[in-house]
């Protein structure tokens, strides 16, 4: 089966392990990517908050040249990536002067409706049964708190598939994995987002209540969909030491990377080393035993 | 995306900030937070450049203009070092491209 | 033939753009015109009596009135050349207002058009056949769907006029959501107190057949002459045998399967119930789904305790028919469940509130069983999840009402009040206790229902708090609410121990099927049409069917039973009589041209096409041809423009009348 990959500026640079996870569990389950070619940045943040018009083009640019390409669908595992992409779809449906004006900036005209989609359906689409038939290890002793962020859910009408409030899809994903999932509060709440740099404070105290939430409610690590989010949660853990003398530190892991230690692969050839924040299943397995 | 996918009157809170932002830059209105203007401006000064996100030239624009030389500096080395940062930038091929687009769209 | 015009200048609404003047002058010079004339209020009594002079001196045989749209005053007009002396049906009625001067601007053009109008008219008048009004019987029972507080009060009213009443109740008991209650507003009545008397009442009534866990399943027929099947459903429980002693549910070991949906899900019951102490008729019913007996034919426990044989295991659903003349739809309301979104859209609802996984996070009608001193916790306040005393409540209104994006875009009406009510009854038992109401406005506009509410907040304590809750999450069994307090201007977070949400007011889910069974037309929420809004709020459109409570729209108790009781006064207008009249406009097929090919019968909207044989002196079937029935015949035409061989002619506007006025255009 091959699928459309549209990577995202953050695959080559900070999010590198995302990418190495992503392409090798992909591969794994019998599936190939397609890469868009020459694609480029989609705009993220700083375009749709200081120009649309520019935001619209530069994310439709990497639609037009996946349809130049011949795909009719194509994977974006960065949920702002997604976000803006579905979002200029769905503008240029719902307003069709917006479709027109991209349209003669690209200087390009769209045939069809290319499914542009992020990673959990990406799993559906290869099928949920790859997963359990190539599982080699149960990750019984994981408590996996599922972290969607805000971007992937949201808004209902325009990503269209799972629930805006109290969503199950990446629950049902992990589960294959034979960790369990707990039940938290912060599910969809934002981390911080790009403020990362230059309001770092603001990202301080979202992620830290989002890590604190998830301890409270058991977990021992937690998965996470986005490399935005993933900086947020991972890096910033060493200004949350700083700051807050007593903090422990706590594991994130893409999605990704969970899904490929349980089909077997380690977490150096993850990629997972890259963390900021250790993490090691076979140490955390051994230190939930003695307690 | 929160308030608006809450808001019974279906208002779109989202795209109306944006709006406002976009507008308050266009005007020149004076902003009590310049920092995040100028990383947004530094980001979209690496796109039109290589068509692609260039963190370190992202970072170095961005400090330079604010002077905040010593953030993130902790952190940088052992990111250089797991080759999370790119010391140079990918460049895309079709780079004119990119740069017709923020022509085109440019604010008269 | 002697023709009258008569022109209204309708005060201003015809007089500003037509020139009425000039358009009677105009038409005097029509063929057979003797008089035209125009005047200020047509429908006035002056107005009236010079079109009754006019008939009279002039002899007139047909007259053209040239006013408002027919439906305001084809009846004042028909009436009046009645009491002059002609066939109400040689009356023309040419709408100079709707049609012309409601819908121009230029005052040359419209009286051009108006006399063209009124041309087109008296070429029809001309043609036109004396009609007299069709007759049907009366059937003077009547059937009341629902046995809610709105039901009970119809049923009673016109039961105790001396006309019998079939009441039908899908649930095993009558009462409905108002037995339910803890208090009522704005008195704090005891709900059951003041409703068991009625369904007491309503159980020994001699005119009402009462009839419970039933369902209208067909409805055939017309105003005056309905033919309903009902399905009483199998209890399984013989209810002439039954005495109601309750051994046979006190003894059966199914206990823990089924909740009760009387006590909203927050109790359990056995597999053989009634569904409250009160229950009307006291007669338990068995639960197919949960007893023992169906899974493996084991059990019976039930059957051994009972003293009087009355358990019938094999006991089938009854279909009855019942002949009724009047039918008034009472099936009330449900509250909109929002842990469930609506089938057609699987991305509304208010997720963020955690209802359905917070079991402290409730709806209303769970919080009235709480307080209730018949309910799960027998009147105390305790927190379904853990028992314990909340000592700090938070209401929030509007939720899933006033809402286009999540929820339905009306006003649920009662939640401001009951909310207040609420907050009145938990303080009044928990002295130390602290409510907060999160709220967008205060609806209360009843008699004594503001000073309710001020009741609440001035002497009860109860605080308010205007604005929304963004988000509810659970922290160590303490519910974090997360709103914004708009007059203060800030964002406010309570740490309470229990949430109850005023959910909106929605129709019932069957009420779209019960609506086309019944043949009533019904809005995009469920609830069933009125005839007219302002003037006509009891009636439907379908003739002699009648709406009675909130399954017309969301309401109270009192207007509740004010409608009931104006649809038994509705009922019995129509038993006043025991003939009803009908109009003539019906359709009439000429058996010798009609060949046959029931083309009518399948475009008939109202079912009133039927088969009849032609048979010669002997017997012997000629043909079969198409037959309308004047009683159900609505006289729409449809059959008139779909018959091939043009063998159907409606009444008063037969082929040679419509062509006439064409002509004349």
């Amino acid at each position: 089966m091959k699928v459309g990959y549209f990577p995202g500026c953050s695959q080559t640079g900070t999010a590198r392990e995302y990418d190495i996870s992503l392409r090798k569990v992909v591969e794994n389950l019998g599936a190939s990517f397609d890469e868009v070619k020459d694609w480029s940045c989609c705009g993220a943040t700083s375009a749709h908050v200081t120009n649309h018009k520019l935001a619209s083009a530069l994310a439709m640019r990497n639609v037009m040249l996946a349809e130049q390409q011949g795909l009719d669908d194509m994977v974006a595992p960065c949920a702002a990536c997604y976000n803006r992409l579905v979002s200029s779809q769905y503008e240029m449906k719902k307003h069709p002067e917006v479709k027109q004006e991209v349209e003669s900036v690209l200087e390009t005209k769209f045939q069809k409706d290319l499914k542009v989609m992020n990673l959990i359906e990406l799993f559906m689409k290869i099928g949920l049964e790859k997963i359990t038939e190539n599982r080699k290890e149960e990750l019984k002793s994981l408590n996996v708190a599922c972290y969607y962020g805000c971007l992937l859910v949201r808004p209902a009408e325009i990503t269209k598939f799972d629930d805006a409030e109290q969503p199950t899809s990446m629950e049902k994903l992990v589960e294959l994995t034979g960790a369990k999932t707990v039940d938290w509060n912060s599910k969809v709440e934002c981390c911080g987002a790009a403020h990362s740099i230059a309001r770092r404070d603001i990202v301080v105290e979202l992620s830290k209540k989002i890590i604190d939430d998830a301890k409270r409610h058991g977990a021992n690590v937690m998965v996470v969909a986005c490399p935005m989010c993933h900086t947020n949660l991972d890096m910033r853990q060493t200004i949350m030491k700083r700051v807050f003398p007593e903090y422990k530190e706590f594991p994130v892991l893409y999605l990704t990377e969970l899904l490929g230690l349980a089909l077997g692969m380690d977490e150096k050839e993850l990629g997972i080393d890259l963390h900021t924040v250790k993490f090691n299943y076979n140490e955390l397995a051994a230190e939930k035993a003695t307690v | 995306m929160t308030c608006s996918s809450r808001c019974p009157q279906e208002f779109d809170l989202a795209k109306f900030m944006d709006a406002v932002r976009e507008t308050a830059i266009e005007k020149g209105v004076k902003v009590k937070d310049k920092d995040i203007i100028t990383f947004h401006k530094a980001f979209l000064n690496q796109i039109k450049s290589f068509g692609r996100a260039y963190e370190v030239g992202l970072v170095a624009e961005y400090k330079l203009k604010t002077m905040h030389l010593f953030d993130d500096v902790d952190s940088s080395p052992g990111m250089l070092l797991k080759g999370k940062l790119k010391v140079l930038p990918h460049n895309i091929k079709d780079k004119e491209s990119v740069k017709k687009i923020f022509k085109k769209t440019a604010k008269k | 033939m002697k023709i009258g015009v008569f022109i209204c200048h309708c005060g201003e609404n015809i007089g500003r753009t037509v020139d009425c003047p000039r358009v009677a002058k105009a038409c005097e010079w029509l063929p057979g015109v003797k008089v035209s004339i125009d005047y200020k209020y047509m429908c006035s009594d002056p107005g009236q009596n010079m079109i009754k002079k006019e008939i009279i001196d002039k002899k007139l045989d047909a007259i053209v009135v040239g006013s408002c749209s027919p439906h305001m005053h084809e009846k004042t007009f028909r009436k009046a050349a009645v009491a002059a002396g002609i066939n109400p049906f040689l009356v023309e009625i040419t709408n100079l207002r709707e049609h012309c001067s409601w819908v121009h601007d230029d005052i040359e053009a419209a009286t051009e058009k108006a006399i063209e109008m009124v041309r087109m008219s008296v070429e029809k008048v001309k043609r036109n056949q004396p009609l007299t009004t069709i007759e049907v019987p009366v059937t003077k029972r009547t059937l009341v769907i629902g046995g809610g507080i709105a039901g009970i009060q119809a049923a009673l009213d016109v039961a105790n006029a001396g006309y019998e009443v079939v009441l039908v109740e899908k649930e095993p008991s009558i009462g409905g959501h108002m037995s339910q209650l803890s208090e009522t507003f704005p008195t704090l009545d005891c709900s059951q107190c003041i409703l068991t008397p009625r369904m007491v009442e309503v159980y020994q009534h001699p005119k009402i057949k009462l009839m419970t866990f039933s369902e209208v399943e067909k409805v055939d027929g017309f105003i005056g002459n309905f033919t309903v099947t009902i399905r009483n459903k199998a209890r399984h429980i013989d209810e002439d045998k039954c005495t109601g002693c309750g051994l046979c549910i006190t003894k059966c070991p199914i206990r823990k399967k089924a909740y009760n949906s009387f006590e909203e899900n927050l109790a359990h019951r056995p597999a053989v119930y009634v569904p409250f102490p009160q229950a009307v008729p006291n007669i338990p019913v068995i639960d197919e789904t949960v007893c023992t007996h169906y899974k493996n034919g084991k059990c019976g426990i039930c059957v051994t305790v009972c003293g009087r044989e009355a358990i019938n295991f094999d006991q089938q659903d009854k279909l009855v028919t019942e002949e009724v003349g009047a039918i008034i739809m009472a099936t009330g309301y449900k509250l909109y469940n929002i842990d469930k979104k609506p089938d057609d859209s699987i991305y509304k609802g208010y997720g963020e509130y955690g209802y359905g996984k917070y079991k402290d996070v409730v709806d209303g009608l769970q919080f009235e069983r709480i307080a209730s001193a018949s309910g799960p916790t027998e009147g105390e306040f305790k927190r379904p999840s853990d028992g314990k005393e909340p000592k700090k409540i938070v209401f929030i209104q509007c939720v899933g009402s006033r809402d286009e994006s999540k929820g339905f875009s009306y006003c649920s009406k009662i939640c401001c009040m009951y909310t207040a009510k609420h907050a009145m009854l938990y303080k009044h038992k928990v002295h130390d206790g602290e409510a907060y109401v999160f709220y967008m406005d205060i609806r209360s506009g009843g008699k004594m229902y503001d000073e309710f509410v001020r009741r609440a907040i001035e002497e009860d304590g109860v605080k308010y708090i205007r604005g929304r809750v963004s988000k509810i999450t659970e922290e160590d069994g303490k519910y974090i609410v997360k709103g914004e307090d708009t007059l203060a201007g800030m964002p406010i977070t309570i740490e309470a121990d229990m949430v109850v949400l005023a959910t909106a007011m929605i129709a019932q889910p069957d009420a779209s099927t019960l609506a086309q069974t019944v043949g009533i037309p019904y809005d995009k929420h469920g609830f069933f049409n009125e005839a007219h809004p302002k003037l006509r709020p009891i009636e439907s459109t379908t003739g002699g069917v009648f709406l009675a409570g909130a399954c017309q729209s969301p309401k109270d108790i009192p207007e509740s039973v004010a409608m009931a009781s104006a649809a038994a006064a509705k009922a019995m207008v129509l038993f006043g009589s025991d003939k009803l009249e009908r109009e003539p406009v019906v359709a009439k097929v000429s058996a010798d041209l009609c060949a046959g090919c029931f083309l009518c019968k399948k475009v008939c909207p109202y079912g009133a096409v039927e088969v009849r044989e032609v048979k010669t002196r002997d017997g012997v079937v000629i043909k079969e041809i198409a037959y309308v029935n004047e009683g159900l015949c609505q006289g729409c035409g449809t059959c008139t423009a779909s018959c091939p061989s043009k063998s159907v002619e409606l009444a008063g506007f037969n082929n040679e009348e419509i062509f006439a006025q064409i002509a004349a255009l």
